[in-house]
């Protein structure tokens, strides 16, 4: 195991932004196709 | 916890199987939705969303239960833990919420199925790229998981330091 420092790594920090922005744009793609779920599927 | 070295590996041995397991079912079912989306046989369309439905229920879920399982079991009987390490913490997170959402989009399964076995349902009302996309993230995901376990990054949260402090 590599030593472990006080910092996050940047990896972390990396992962975090990613996966926030993944969150925000999965939000904005339901918001402006009018919602998700099955009552909009197979129509 | 401590367990026999056997015992180790053989609680490794299910959590790889079951993690790499959902990950080739969640592929198997890409090919169902680009079959769905692609083929030019209305059986063929119809049968793809109408296996879905079961498949989801009985493979995709108990995989990614046992997944979840399994992978707390080894927090709990290795020296990694479950919220001392950030590769440990992705990895959970994914899971769990790879999890959750497939619980609930196992409503949109069935109402897929409800539509392809519906004979008066036009073919285009039939086929639904929402699986692919669902399908695609989710294969992004764990193939996320994976990666994250085989290369273990480095990087303690703050429990961890605070507990490596402890010691």
């Amino acid at each position: 195991m590599a030593k472990e420092t006080e910092a996050t790594p940047r990896w972390v920090k990396v992962f975090a932004v990613a996966s926030v922005l993944v969150l925000v744009l999965v939000v904005v793609l339901v918001l402006v196709t009018g919602g998700h779920g099955p009552s909009r599927h197979g129509l | 916890m401590t367990l026999s070295p056997r015992a180790r590996r053989a609680a490794l041995t299910l959590h790889v199987a079951s993690s790499v397991g959902w990950l080739g079912a969640v592929i198997a079912f890409l090919g169902f939705a680009a079959v769905g989306l692609a083929s030019d046989d209305e059986d063929t369309v119809r049968g793809a969303y109408l296996v879905m439905e079961p498949a989801a229920r009985f493979v995709l879920v108990p995989l990614a239960f046992a997944t979840v399982v399994t992978g707390v079991l080894q927090s709990l009987i290795t020296v990694w833990g479950l919220l001392r390490h950030y590769w440990v913490l992705f990895k959970l997170l994914i899971a769990v919420v790879s999890t959750a959402i497939l619980l609930i989009y196992l409503e949109t399964f069935s109402s897929m199925a409800a539509v392809a076995a519906d004979e008066n349902a036009e073919l285009a009302a039939v086929r639904n790229p929402s699986p692919l996309i669902h399908a695609a993230l989710a294969i992004a995901l764990l193939v996320t998981a994976i990666v994250l376990a085989v290369f273990k990054p480095r990087g303690l949260t703050a429990y961890g330091r605070r507990k490596r402090r402890e010691r």
